[in-house]
């Protein structure tokens, strides 16, 4: 797990040196904007994480334009310590398992909604096995 | 305030234990936090994770 933290102090010693024309508040929208493009446009754009074992770790966010390569934005990062993706991976799979436990009661719900009012439609359900039942 | 979270390719670049260059793409998942007051954000967290 990478880290980039950035206050407006910060953004604003990056926004001279890398001679960007928006302000701190735009950041985010024009994070969004720029993942967005790599995401929809693959050729054009493109992210690019750099490791080093001196300096910083740096990603750029990269146009492929016919003849040159365009940097748009560079951002520093720091890897966590083992504590902190210990404590991440603990929150991400939290949020696995809760979103799965709502799956599941949804799934139980349209499970016992279709017993009720479908009957014929449930023993099709059932005759094929074409649904895992929970638990 | 989790603001974003996609899944996005990115090249790695790494140099190996001989000091040759490495490029491997992965996807890339992209968390923006931060904290903000009506004036606007005070502080930007973004964390970038592999799955």
């Amino acid at each position: 797990v990478f880290v980039c933290r950035l206050d407006d102090k910060g953004f604003d010693r990056i926004r001279k040196i890398q001679h960007l024309n928006f302000p701190f508040t735009s950041l985010v929208p024009m994070l969004i904007k720029q993942v967005q493009l790599c995401l929809k446009n693959v050729n054009q754009y493109s992210a690019v994480l750099t490791l080093n074992k001196i300096s910083a770790h740096r990603l750029d966010l990269l146009e492929n334009i016919e003849y040159k390569r365009i940097e748009l934005l560079s951002l520093e990062f720091e890897e966590l310590e083992e504590e902190a993706i210990k404590s991440y991976v603990t929150f991400r799979f939290t949020k696995v398992k809760m979103n799965k436990q709502i799956i599941q009661k949804k799934l139980a719900d349209v499970i016992s909604m279709t017993k009720l009012k479908n009957q014929s439609l449930w023993a099709d359900i059932v005759r094929k096995e074409t649904l895992k039942l929970p638990k | 305030v989790v603001y974003f979270e996609p899944q996005f390719p990115v090249e790695l670049r790494v140099t190996d234990e001989e000091g040759q260059p490495l490029s491997i793409k992965e996807l890339y998942t992209l968390r923006i936090l931060g904290t903000s007051s009506s004036e606007g954000p005070y502080e930007i967290k973004v964390e970038l994770s592999s799955e």
